[in-house]
C-alpha cells in the first residue's frame, strides 16, 4: 500500500524542514485511533479516523518505524493509499522520557 | 433537529480542533531531547503584525511575537 505522510510543521529523522510530504509504499501502518489502535493494511476500506496522541507505526518488510504522532488524521483511500496527517510526528528516539514522567506528574498536580 | 451527537472533548472545552492539535504538538516538542527541542520550538516562533481595519482603513498595528508555550 502507498503510505502519503504529510506532516505540516515538521517531519522525520530523514530531514527536518516544513511541510515535508513523504511518499512511501509500506506493508501495514498501525495507527492511533480515537477507537483504538488500528491497523491499516492494503485494501483497507476506505476510512477517515482521528488520532489521539499515540504511537504510529510503519511496517515494512520485517522492518518497523515508530513515531509519536501528537493529534491528527488518517484518510484512507479506496486504492490503498492512506494519508497521515499530522502537526508533530516525531520518531519515538527523539522523546526525553525523563521530561514526559515529570510534566505527566506536574499536569496531573495541577488537574487535582 | 436535536443537537449533534456527543460533542468532541475539546470542542466542550471551547475550542477548536486546531487549537487542541497545536497545543498538543506543543506538549510534545517540549517533551523532545536537546538538539530537536531547541529546533522544533525556535521553528515554531512567530513575528508578526496585525491591525484591525474600520471604514476601510487599518488602524494602528500592533507587533506580536508568539513563542510556542504551554
Amino acid at each position: 500500500m502507498f503510505l502519503f505522510l504529510q506532516s505540516p510543521l515538521t517531519r522525520s529523522h530523514r530531514t527536518v524542514r516544513r511541510g515535508i510530504v513523504r511518499r512511501y509504499e509500506v506493508d501495514m501502518v498501525i495507527v492511533p485511533a480515537t477507537t483504538g489502535q488500528m491497523g491499516v493494511l492494503p485494501g483497507h476500506v476506505a476510512t477517515i479516523a482521528e488520532f489521539k496522541p499515540g504511537v504510529l507505526s510503519v511496517h515494512e518488510g520485517s522492518e518497523t518505524t515508530k513515531y509519536f504522532v501528537s493529534s491528527g488524521f488518517v484518510f484512507i483511500h479506496a486504492n490503498s493509499f492512506a494519508d497521515i496527517i499530522t502537526v508533530k510526528a516525531v520518531p519515538l528516539d527523539r522523546i526525553n522520557a525523563n521530561l514526559v514522567q515529570k510534566r505527566l506528574v506536574d499536569f496531573t498536580q495541577k488537574l487535582s | 433537529m436535536a443537537s449533534n451527537a456527543a460533542v468532541p472533548f475539546w470542542r466542550a472545552a471551547g475550542m477548536a480542533y486546531i487549537t487542541y492539535s497545536n497545543i498538543c504538538a506543543n506538549l510534545v516538542r517540549n517533551c523532545l531531547k536537546e538538539p530537536y527541542k531547541t529546533e522544533a520550538l525556535s521553528r515554531e516562533k512567530v513575528h508578526f503584525s496585525i491591525s484591525k481595519w474600520t471604514d476601510g482603513k487599518p488602524e494602528k498595528p500592533t507587533i506580536r511575537s508568539d513563542s510556542p508555550e504551554e
